[in-house]
């Protein structure tokens, strides 16, 4: 059945790529030499809309010659227009040239100030580049074209990002401009290695898409598979970074995400310095890491620039809580429907006198709660800041307090939900697949007690364990097991002793060398010295 | 719409697959599920003997969780003053017939695991427990954990007995074996210990005796001494210094007072630790017991006008309260060897060293123990004198 649907999809999007196909190959129209046809023919092109200013100036050389302006108002910068483009135009008084070729190129070698100069023909690539903001010149008797960089819009001020907010790091997040995202990762590294690629993708949008990695230090072979995933999406619209995330993601059908995201530069680039690529797509201020591993969404910014044995608490209380907020309905449900012998006898004399006289079975009680609970946060989201608040108030006073005290439900499952509701905001990458796992592990633990919890869990874990993100293992470096990996796994090691990078990502193992641990001077030369006698004798 | 149909039919076998778990869990599941208010937990649990009717009479401790715990402004309702626990009884020729009659009285099905005694009246426990602790065996839900006690009259009043602290008599007894240590003078004993020695084949079973004392509504209970096993037969009682006696043998004396003449006063030793070991000794056919005790203690008290700080002083209280402990060990011996058993596991000593030997002499075992010579070595040491170390008494001259 689904195999059906599957082939229909693939038959549409057969069909699709035909119709693309055609679109391509009226590529190759070019400009006419005369100023009038080629405005003709881009205001067919660009249809009427407003914003399209068509400037027509004439310039005053030895011979009065036609001349125009083309660029879409907002996204080209006026201020560069007015000052480098127009304003030494007009000033212009001779050439020396005749030709309008050559007058075109002495106008772009001598006269405009503009950094980013391009000569085309074609129609296709000048209208699409007008379209992301630069401007074209046209001059009549010419069938080529200039086209001005003068790319600059409105844009958001660098700000610290709402959804990653760290203590003792940088307080700066990528914006929804590509070009600026990219430049704040140049300013985290500065080796040249860094490359930046760009492709194109949404047939309509067409989303400039961005990907960035360490030559040399990053597996060519991730790079090109990388390219290969972003090339074969033929799409109409990438809108966000989301988008391509699901076009791109090696198992699309689990719950859990195989490519995973940051929205600030200092983890873009750590990612980066350690042999990943990331995906930088222009209009969202998120950028895509892969191969991306399950052990990421614990792992914190802040981890690395505070101690390392409280950072190496924190991590643990981060798998602790994703335990616990996937687990601690199901657990308790269990607990007070199957297995009361497990419970201190204390425990289950205070649990039981709560429950006495609660209409509902517990596992009802459990689900019914936890679903409240995604709808309270779903609307202190979605709703202004303000109203968000009172909703919230509103969700705890009435859920917690008055179904209660009415003995609709019962205080310890209110306890549970609210345990695993705050456990579950740790690790934020994962709560959508904690509320999912929540949910099924609470409805099995209501029908099959323990054993059902630990026959769902080990589905979980098989699945998890088959599960790569561009060829690497998802468990990694649990499973398979890399022991020096653990080091930024089961601890948080000092930086000084991290002197390897991820085995599996990246191709150069060693970071950085070994004699970093910080030592009084005398003890340091004392070390160097034993060490070279020693290099001596061997 | 496809030219072969084996895929579509391979995937119908797995939409088939899936259905099937999914009825699987749904149907198969929830059989066991017990919501926790429909549970009547059992506390504390009573077994006496109607000779007249050869009947048993169950009696359950059922804790009322609403009692124990008054939610703020719970659905439970019910006032204070009301007790925590009901007592209910079921009579009937087994028991766990009688387990289930209680079905007739009670709303709720009674639930074990967290049981925490069990109570034998005194009768029951003459006429051989084993019919009775059958079922704790037997049955999924009783825990081996449970104290096992002996009742000097009825188990039934023990059951109905209050007390003093806690709102769950039986937890309260509970409490009270686990903080034997304070006199190390209760043997106590759990199910699984007291099924251990029923198992062997020499070694004599012991439970604490408990007493119900008062009337009516105000019956309290204490524990009163130690009940001896031959077999599954009550045979006999040690008093509580024989019981010590009986604990300082088997290793588990942990803390305690030994209270001693002492130069006009009394002088009482605080023990802190101690430890046994016993090692049987064959010599012509004959056994010999070497038991070694070793025993640690701090001045507790002294109400005799002698100044400790003394070395020499200190060094004869110390063989003093040896000598002490020795007398604690021997009424133990003797009453065991009167009662003729082996409380002491002798034989399993014996059994561990000889074991060829032991085929023989564990059949005549029962009349060789009375007559087995003991020998016993305590020693002690004392260390220290408290925050005083002069008598607060001071003799006056």
């Amino acid at each position: 059945m689904f195999k059906k649907i599957w082939r229909k999809a693939k038959y549409f999007m057969t069909i699709a790529g035909t119709e693309q196909a055609e679109e391509d190959g009226e590529e190759g129209m070019s400009l006419s030499p005369v100023l009038g046809e080629n405005l003709h023919s881009l205001r067919q092109r660009l249809g009427k809309s407003s914003d399209i200013i068509m400037r027509r100036i004439i310039l005053n050389l030895e011979r009065k010659v036609e001349a125009a302006v083309v660029y879409v108002e907002g996204l080209a910068d006026e201020k560069v227009i007015n000052d480098h483009i127009l304003s030494p135009l007009l000033k212009v008084k001779g050439t020396g040239k005749k030709d309008s070729v050559k007058i075109l190129e002495y106008l772009a070698d001598e006269v405009i100030t503009v950094g980013g100069v391009r000569r085309t023909g074609n129609i296709d690539r000048l209208v699409s580049l007008v379209l992301a903001g630069d401007t074209l010149f046209l001059l009549d008797g010419s069938a080529r074209a200039l086209l001005l960089s003068t790319r600059g819009w409105e844009k958001r001020a660098l700000q610290e990002p709402d959804t990653e907010i760290i203590i003792k790091g940088p307080r700066i997040g990528f914006v929804e401009t590509l070009r600026v995202n990219t430049a704040l990762l140049r300013r985290e590294i500065g080796h040249p290695d860094l490359t930046l690629e760009s492709l194109e993708v949404g047939a309509k949008t067409k989303t400039e898409v961005c990907i960035a990695y360490l030559q040399g230090l990053t597996d060519q072979r991730l790079v090109d598979e990388v390219k290969r995933r972003i090339r074969r999406i033929n799409t109409d619209a990438i809108l966000a970074a989301g988008f391509l995330e699901e076009f791109i993601e090696d198992a699309p059908l689990s719950p859990f995400a195989t490519v995973t995201y940051t929205e600030r530069p200092d983890v873009a680039a750590a990612k980066i310095l350690e042999g990943r690529v990331a995906i930088f797509t222009d209009g969202t201020p998120v950028v895509n890491t892969v191969p991306a591993l399950f052990i990421e969404s614990f792992q914190s910014p802040d981890d690395y620039t505070f101690r390392f044995y409280y950072s190496t608490i924190i991590r643990w209380i981060r798998y602790l809580s994703f335990a616990l907020s996937i687990l601690s309905p199901a657990i308790y449900v269990s607990l007070a429907t199957f297995h009361q012998e497990l419970l201190p006898t204390t425990l289950l004399i205070s649990m039981a006198a709560a429950t006495e006289g609660t209409p509902l079975p517990t596992v009802l009680e459990a689900v019914g709660l936890g679903l409240v609970f995604e709808l309270l946060r779903e609307a202190g989201i979605r709703l202004p800041r303000p109203i968000g608040q009172a909703v919230s108030i509103v969700g705890a006073l009435v859920i917690g307090e008055a179904v209660v005290s009415a003995g609709l439900i019962s205080a310890p499952t209110v306890i549970v939900v609210a345990l695993t509701a705050i456990s579950s905001f740790v690790a934020p990458v994962q709560v959508g697949v904690a509320a999912l796992l929540r949910l099924g592990l609470t409805v099995i633990a209501g029908l099959l007690g323990a054993f059902g919890i630990v026959l769902a869990l080990l589905v979980v874990l098989v699945h998890l364990a088959s599960l790569r993100s561009f060829g690497v293992p998802f468990l990694s470096p649990v499973a398979p097991l890399v022991p020096r990996d653990l080091k930024d796994v089961v601890v948080r090691a000092p930086l000084w002793a991290m002197l390897t990078r991820p085995k599996f990502i990246g191709r150069d193992p060693q970071r950085q060398s070994f004699d970093l641990r910080p030592a009084p001077p005398g003890i340091t030369e004392q070390k160097k010295d034993s060490r070279e006698k020693e290099g001596d004798q061997g | 719409m496809n030219g072969d149909s084996t895929p579509a039919y391979r995937i119908d076998r797995k939409l088939i697959l899936m259905i099937l778990v999914t009825i699987v869990l749904f149907t198969g599941g929830c059989w066991d599920r017990r919501e926790m208010e429909t549970l009547g937990i059992v506390a504390g649990f009573g077994l006496d003997w109607v000779e007249k009717e050869k009947k048993f009479v169950l009696t359950a401790q059922v804790i009322k969780p609403t009692q124990v715990q008054t939610p703020h402004g719970g659905g439970g309702g019910g006032g204070e003053g009301e007790e925590a626990v009901w007592v209910v009884k079921s009579k009937a020729e087994t028991v766990f017939k009688g387990v289930r009659g209680f079905l007739f009285e009670s709303s709720r099905r009674l639930y074990f695991p967290h049981n925490q005694i069990i109570v034998v009246g005194k009768d029951a426990a003459r006429e051989g427990v084993g019919p009775l602790l059958d079922f704790f065996t037997r049955d999924a839900e009783p825990r081996l954990s449970e104290w096992f006690l002996v009742a000097e009259g009825e188990a039934a009043e023990v059951l109905q007995a209050k007390a003093g602290l806690e709102k769950i008599p039986a937890l309260a007894i509970s409490r009270l074996l686990n903080n034997y240590t304070g006199t190390s003078e209760i043997g106590r004993s759990n199910l699984l210990g007291f099924l251990t020695r029923l198992l062997s084949k020499t070694t004599a079973p012991y439970a604490p005796l408990i007493k119900v004392e008062g009337e009516g509504a105000e019956l309290k209970y204490r524990i009163s001494g130690t009940a001896v096993f031959r077999k599954d037969k009550y045979i006999g009682e040690l008093n509580k210094r024989e019981t010590r006696g009986l604990l300082w043998l088997l290793g588990e004396v942990q803390d305690g007072i030994v209270t001693m003449d002492y130069g006009g006063g009394k002088v009482d030793v605080e023990l802190i630790k101690s430890a046994c070991r016993i090692r049987p000794e064959m010599k012509d056919g004959s056994i010999r017991m070497q038991v070694e005790i070793r025993a640690e203690g701090n001045l507790g008290a002294n109400l005799a006008p002698v100044d400790f700080s003394v070395t020499e002083r200190t060094r004869d209280l110390n063989s003093k309260l040896a000598t002490a402990i020795k007398g604690e060990v021997e009424a133990s011996l003797e009453k065991a060897r009167t009662l003729q058993a082996d409380l002491f596991a002798f034989g399993e000593a014996v059994q561990r060293k000889y074991p060829k030997e032991w085929r023989e002499l564990e059949k005549k075992w029962m009349e060789i123990f009375p007559q087995l010579e003991v020998e016993i070595d305590v020693r002690t040491n004392l260390r220290l004198l408290g925050l005083t170390t002069r008598p607060t008494i001071i003799k006056e001259e």
